[in-house]
């Protein structure tokens, strides 16, 4: 390892060799036997190292955690799908066997209807062809 | 979190209550105070339930996925708040400061703690990771989704920036140690 390498780790990951990729430690100790520059780095990652150790620490309280808590469930609580779901909002995999029940009593009902008389398609007179294109600038059809 | 990603709101709850303090002090951390930490993570948490059922359980750990969240959304909350008008952006402390205002270690705090403020976001997030939530290299790359040689970059980036500006502080202790 050249001093530079051991810089670079130093400066990543500081004077705590066990933080250090474990590939680099032998050779870092090996560097450090012999290398009064590379203990002096690591002597200043170590003052960088305290630096960082005095940076405060949030505090997250019980109270705060709670309150952060009840506006998730809250907003959860407004967003929340009803238990109830109808079937043509269920999830895709419930959704073909409802539509196709559905279908099939819609078709049902309507060869009943059909067949009980209750509906009737009588044939209407069509306008003849020259009678359809035939309109006035109004609109109207002669 | 299986049972969350199919909708179990009493398990998403559990997650919530397990991982919520941890990811409040994460957004701290990042975004510097309190009131925007408490509105990321429960922006991330929204984020986790809204998209549960992407989460794959194929040996991506929950964590990473959830702070992955947190941070991501902590920077570009960060970002947003940086183009705020000045009178609502919050102070952070000079840095300069002089040797003789030094006096005690809450002093000292304060300093580090602005000098951290003062790193780009991603920077910040890198150090908070690895050394504040002691995490591995590998795993708070995983997290800012870049590779460990570019993690070890923004490390060494903000360990440097961060001994540069408090080296007024180091010079001091030195001075009365010696």
């Amino acid at each position: 390892m050249t001093l530079k390498e051991f810089k670079r780790y130093a400066d990543a990951y500081g004077a705590d060799l066990d933080r250090w990729p474990r590939a680099a430690r032998i050779d870092a100790l090996a560097l450090l036997d012999d290398s009064a520059e590379a203990r002096d780095l690591l002597a200043d990652a170590a003052v960088t190292d305290a630096l960082l150790d005095a940076a405060s620490t949030p505090l997250v309280s019980s109270r705060r955690e709670a309150e952060v808590f009840d506006r998730i469930a809250d907003c959860l609580a407004q967003r929340i799908v009803p238990e109830f779901v109808p079937w043509f909002l269920s999830r895709p995999p419930f959704r073909p066997a409802p539509l196709a029940g559905f279908l099939a009593g819609m078709a049902l009902a309507g060869f009943l209807s059909y067949s009980q008389g209750l509906i009737s398609f009588e044939k209407t007179s069509t306008p003849s062809l020259s009678g359809v294109m035939i309109v006035s600038y109004l609109g109207d059809t002669r | 979190m299986a049972d969350a990603a199919a909708g179990d709101r009493k398990a998403f709850g559990t997650l919530t209550r397990r991982h919520l303090r941890r990811s409040i002090a994460l957004a701290q951390r990042v975004v510097g105070n309190a009131a925007d930490a408490e509105e990321v993570a429960q922006d991330a948490f929204l984020q986790i339930w809204a998209n549960a059922d992407r989460w794959r359980g194929d040996g991506t750990r929950f964590t990473t996925w959830l702070y992955r969240i947190v941070v991501n959304r902590a920077i570009d909350y960060k970002r947003r708040r940086s183009f705020a008008p000045l009178d609502a952006a919050d102070e952070i402390a000079d840095p300069a400061w002089s040797a003789e205002t030094v006096i005690d270690g809450i002093r000292i705090g304060a300093a580090v703690d602005a000098a951290i403020a003062a790193l780009p976001e991603r920077q910040r997030a890198a150090l908070s990771l690895c050394y504040h939530e002691e995490m591995t290299c590998a795993e708070a790359s995983e997290i800012l989704q870049v590779s460990v040689s570019a993690m070890e970059s923004l490390l060494v980036r903000a360990r440097r920036v961060v001994r540069a500006r408090l080296q007024p502080l180091i010079r001091q202790k030195d001075g009365a140690r010696s």
